[in-house]
């Protein structure tokens, strides 16, 4: 079309725009005259004015898949070098390391293996417990991540040969497989002290030096793998069982559930293997092998194959055991008959570390050491002790132990007293605790605004912290609470530079990193002196941390690409330089006094511990990869040193969600009892909805994994209605109590399903692949189901139909530019659906008959009817309110302060007389340990 | 993009000045103002996808003023705000592009998304950023025949920008801006829909 021509077309459309609806054809027809194709166009046009454009909305993943990686090709970080080989989770490549600048091992996973999301959220899980297993005879996992689509594992690169390479035909002599044996049995010792089976020990996943050193490959990660092509002779199944038959236990053949007595099994077979040069249970095809394990007396076999020594002969029999409890009940224990086996023989040649060992003797130690330290951590937690002198030179003290939270510990320089911030007085305070005393000195008692995140001045004798009184900011006052004053008008988590002149802080405070919201928060650094800032990160940084030689600021930030990293900064200012790259979450950076190291908080080991970098203080370069300090079992944040390094206070944290009742009468809209708590869990209870009997309550957890749950209205007899594998979310009762709609990602993205109230029976009614569907509403009739597609608005559907046979109808958008409209409750007498909008913008009411909205309120969010159509609960602030819709007045009904109601987190019995409400409470204990020399 | 390309700039007041300049005509200013609203943007939208606690939309419109707030200041006069828009429109169209690009290739590539353990939900599927890039696509060809309507798309459509807003920037009466955007968006329709129906 020439430019001379649209702009005809341009003026015609525009005057046709400016008359009423009827006049406009005979305009169009008059103005063009004869030329026709000119007047269909302009009608054309005319007929597609109606109706808005969706406003885009943006989306977060991603990108294609290349096949085969090229030499050269970047991985993330990771530059391939050469195909190293095949396994059955995919293939292996050679690859350098351009960040940290050494060679790995990167394992590409096969999209079969995971693409379905059951399955990978599985390997996901066991990746990430595998990988925070660090042994001198484990391959070290350093990273699981995904780079355009494609699933990788980075993970040390061994030089060397698979063991089944290694095994003559007439057998490795016995010296030599007990030296191996011995590794393998003491590697097997550590992962199964954290929890962490291999499930597929196997000579081919034992990788063996030049120098003799054993290195076990893929711990865990072979679970439910549904092939194994490694090309040993090993076989495909089809089913969920996995594993190489000839060293498959025979619980795991039956597909019953396996512990680490399994592993205890494998490791006889291999250990035959080793010796013998064959397979004791082969029987060339996998059917077969697999019924000798099951059947066959191994005891009988042995005697049939060629002569084994006594003692080692005795050991295999003991490992092979059909029944896991007549096995050596640990691989510690079966290492100790090992070195028993070995004694006689003379010195068996337990290979001399390696040179990078011997280069870095006390690296490995420290890695040993803090293996210790968390085996040693996970026990006292379980064991519940308080002070503890302990073995190593470490002792353990928990300081506080009060219920809710003490939270942002920081030691004295001397190590012997710790400010934290707690809520024992009602409000936040900081408190100042002599470790080993009971309880603390409340510093900030004479205020009522919340104080928190105290910072001990390097000369202890100073505190400076958060405070909200007068509008907020940093103060700053004696160790002993006196001469409070203010150094800063805004700001969060200050902390000093070595010469105590300067405090760094950011704008955005840190609690649990999780919570960051979307803004983006800068550093700034203040004079305690003059007073006078500088900005130092002007992109995004938080919990800011000086290093010990005053040169660097330590933080985390969240990068372009949405990752939590942890990055440095010169004091002076310049160009940021990350320390970590990964899809971790790394937050909560200290820099060790003695400049060697960064301990901070991640995620990378499964669950929130403690890990460290070693750094390069005088040039602040990263010398390594990241190590766990402890192993991964609890949430552990908020890290600070003492002066000399040897004491570190850490805070230990766990969050429990919480049912409420509280009883409530409509008419005179009052509440008439106390609330009382009817369920709890550890793993979150939120966004209730009842049945339409009042009898039952279905919910939803929501820590770490989200599952639906059924219970009884007063919390009794709890039962899960969804698996964990997937995240099931917004449970919601149909009206005639039959059905159970929820969102979830079950088919791999978030749609609507509902199940019956026994779980048994779930249909998926959305297929929307991708759009991100949520919160399924009932209309009064249970006849239609709202719901909301993030970001774009609320469709409604038939609840009965077949997603092929539905015609979502759109409500018209909200009459607001850029405002969202979701629903969340329809009316009891089916006329109105009430919703919220973005962001929490506000209550508003959608009238379906005429197809248009009123706004309610100005805030809050999840408006609830009550039964006469005239009220609507919501949730403002954490608190819930009451709003008459005729009138507009709003006011507060239920607080659940100190704590708040949580987000989509109350629900109204279908008499007004009962409101479900949920809360979360955190319980965070601060707790030192001291390293003694 | 990395740190390193991060382009410098000391205080909020930079991006202040440029504007001014812009306006006075200094054809130097923009330039130098694209780099910087560029990456606050998709610093901002990084963080949008970070946003955890409940699965939250990206709104064009909330982006680009809270670009605005961050680079010119809390404080900066709201003179130069029209000029600002304008700019972080067509960039907020290239950021969003981008991803529905990727959006769109992962999906016809393998069905699958990356393995990314903390899923982010941010709304958008297929269907969205298929039509956006329709309309990215058809606003190439408007845009050469009638640049001024393209230009109101773009802000209208990508940068979220009201009538209002959308006039102030371009200079026009809102009343032109109204009669662009229906005939962009009865023709946008126009060829979308003949497109989807080939």
């Amino acid at each position: 079309m020439t430019p001379e021509r649209w702009a005809r077309i341009k003026e015609v459309f525009g005057s046709a725009l400016e008359l009423p609806e009827e006049q406009r054809a005979a305009f169009v027809k008059q103005s063009c005259g004869s030329d026709e194709s000119l007047r269909r166009q302009i009608e054309q046009l005319l007929e597609a004015e109606q109706g808005p454009l969706e406003n885009p909305v943006l989306d977060a993943i991603a990108q294609q898949v290349p096949v085969e990686l090229a030499r050269g090709e970047m991985l993330g970080p990771y530059r391939v070098e050469t195909r190293i080989g095949q396994g059955g989770m995919g293939v292996v490549y050679r690859a350098w390391d351009t960040r940290l600048d050494r060679r790995i091992a990167l394992k590409v996973l096969r999209p079969d293996q995971v693409n379905d999301p059951v399955h990978r959220q599985r390997l996901v899980r066991e990746a990430r417990a595998a990988s925070a297993l660090i042994h001198p005879n484990i391959v070290t996992v350093h990273d699981i991540g995904s780079d355009r689509n494609i699933d990788f594992i980075a993970m040390e690169h061994i030089d060397g040969r698979p063991l089944n390479q290694m095994i003559p035909a007439a057998g490795l002599p016995p010296k030599q497989a007990l030296a191996y044996s011995i590794q393998i049995a003491g590697a097997l010792a550590g992962a199964h002290a954290s929890g962490v089976v291999h499930r597929d020990l196997k000579p081919g996943n034992v990788m063996v030096t030049r120098e003799g050193l054993v290195k076990l490959l893929d711990f865990g990660l072979a679970r439910r793998s549904r092939r194994d092509a490694d090309g040993s002779g090993t076989l495909t199944l089809n089913t969920e069982i996995a594993g190489t038959p000839q060293y498959m236990s025979p619980e795991q053949i039956r597909g019953e559930d396996i512990d680490h007595r399994s592993d205890v099994f494998a490791f006889g077979a291999m250990l035959y293997r080793m010796l013998a040069g064959r397979d004791l249970f082969d029987r060339g095809s996998a059917v077969e092998t697999m019924n000798a394990v099951l059947t066959a007396d191994a005891a009988e076999l042995c005697q049939n194959g060629p002569a084994l020594p006594d003692a080692l002969e005795s050991v295999i029999l003991h490992c092979l055991e059909k029944a896991p409890q007549d096995r050596f009940q640990s691989a510690q224990d079966l290492g100790y008959a090992l070195e028993a086996c070995a004694a006689p023989m003379g010195p068996v040649s337990v290979p001399a570390a390696p040179a990078r060992w011997q280069r870095h003797g006390g690296w490995i130690a420290a890695i040993l050491a803090s293996w210790a330290l968390g085996m040693l951590l996970a026990y006292l937690f379980w064991g519940g002790h308080r002070a503890h002198p302990s073995v190593d030179g470490r002792v353990f003290s928990q300081i506080t132990n009060d219920a809710g939270a003490e939270l942002f510990p920081s030691l004295s320089p001397d190590g012997r007293s710790v400010v934290f911030a707690g809520k024992a007085s009602g409000n936040w305070d900081i408190y100042l605790q002599q470790v080993g005393a009971a309880e603390g000195v409340n510093l900030t008692q004479d205020s009522g605004a919340d104080e928190t995140q105290p910072a001990f001045s390097p000369d202890g004798r100073t505190i400076a912290f958060r405070s909200e009184r007068d509008g907020g900011g940093i103060f700053v006052m004696r160790s002993d609470g006196t001469a409070v004053r203010r150094v800063t008008d805004s700001g969060y988590n200050p902390a000093w530079s070595p010469d105590g002149r300067q405090i760094v802080y950011a704008e955005e405070s840190i609690t649990r990193p999780e919570d960051r919201s979307g803004r983006v928060s800068r550093i700034w650094v203040v004079d305690l002196a003059g007073g006078r800032k500088r900005l130092l990160i002007k992109d995004d940084g938080v919990q800011p941390q000086w290093s010990p030689n005053g040169q660097f600021i330590v933080y985390w930030a969240i990068d372009l690409d949405g990752d939590r990293d942890l990055w440095t900064v010169r004091a002076a200012g310049g160009a940021p330089a990350r320390l970590t790259r990964d899809r971790w979450l790394d937050w909560n950076p200290v820099w060790s006094p003695d400049g060697n190291w960064v301990y901070f908080c991640s995620n990378r080991g499964g669950s929130m511990g403690i890990w460290r970098i070693p750094m390069k203080e005088s040039t602040g370069e990263v010398r390594g990869a990241p190590e766990a300090i402890r192993a991964p079992a609890d949430y552990t944040s908020h890290l600070s040193f003492s002066r000399d390094g040897r004491h570190l206070s850490y805070v230990q944290q766990s969050t429990t969600g919480r049912l409420d009742v509280v009883r409530f009468d409509p008419a005179r809209e009052v509440l008439v009892s106390e609330p009382k708590e009817i369920l709890q869990s550890a793993k979150g209870a939120s966004r209730p909805s009842l049945s339409p009997d009042g009898k039952w309550l279905a919910y939803n957890s929501t820590e770490q994994e989200e599952c639906l749950l059924v219970a009884g209205a007063d919390g009794s007899g709890v039962r899960q209605l969804t698996n964990a594998e997937y995240r099931s979310r917004g449970p919601r009762w149909s009206p005639d109590g039959r059905q159970i709609a929820f969102f979830s990602t079950r088919s791999g993205e978030w749609e609507i399903w509902t199940t019956d109230p026994s779980g048994a029976e779930s249909r998926q009614l959305t297929n929307l692949a991708g759009n991100n569907v949520a919160w399924p509403v009932w209309s009064a009739d249970g006849k239609h189901l709202a719901y909301t597609l993030f970001g774009l608005n609320t469709f409604l559907i038939e609840a009965d139909k077949a997603w092929s046979a539905q015609t979502p109808e759109k409500l018209p958008p909200f009459p607001d530019d850029g405002q969202v409209f979701s629903a969340w409750n329809w009316s009891p007498d089916g006329k109105m659906i009430a919703g919220f909008l973005d962001r929490d913008n506000g209550i508003a009411i959608y009238t379906p008959a005429s197809r248009s909205f009123r706004k309610v309120t100005e805030r809050g969010a999840d408006p609830v009817w009550l039964s006469d159509n005239r009220r609507l609960l919501y949730l403002d602030q954490g608190k819930i309110h009451l709003v008459e819709l005729a009138s507009g007045s709003t006011r507060e009904l239920v607080s659940a302060a100190p704590e708040e109601v949580a987000r989509r987190g109350f629900a109204v019995s279908p008499d007004d007389s009962r409101i479900y409400f949920s809360v979360s409470t955190t319980e965070a204990d601060v707790w030192t340990v001291e390293f003694q020399r | 993009m990395s740190r390193k390309e991060n382009p410098m700039h000391d205080s909020p007041g930079d991006v202040t000045l440029l504007l001014a300049e812009m306006k006075r005509g200094n054809s130097e200013a923009l330039p130098k103002l694209i780099p910087l609203v560029y990456h606050e943007l998709k610093r901002l939208a990084a963080h949008f996808l970070r946003d955890e606690r409940e699965g939250h939309t990206l709104q064009p419109t909330a982006l680009v003023h809270e670009a605005y707030l961050r680079l010119a200041g809390q404080k900066a006069a709201f003179q130069n705000r029209a000029q600002f828009m304008g700019v972080a429109a067509q960039l907020m169209r290239r950021i969003l592009v981008d991803y529905a690009r990727q959006r769109v290739t992962a999906k016809r590539g393998s069905g699958e998304r990356p393995l990314d353990i903390s899923t982010c939900e941010i709304g958008g599927g297929v269907e969205q950023s298929e039509e956006m890039l329709a309309v990215d696509e058809a606003l190439e060809r408007l845009a050469a025949m009638d640049a001024q309507q393209a230009r109101v798309v773009e802000m209208r459509y990508f940068g979220g920008m009201t009538v209002e807003e959308t006039a102030d920037a371009l200079d026009i009466a809102p009343r032109t801006v109204k009669r662009e955007w229906a005939m962009a968006k009865a023709w946008l329709r126009v060829e979308i829909s003949s497109k989807a129906g080939q």
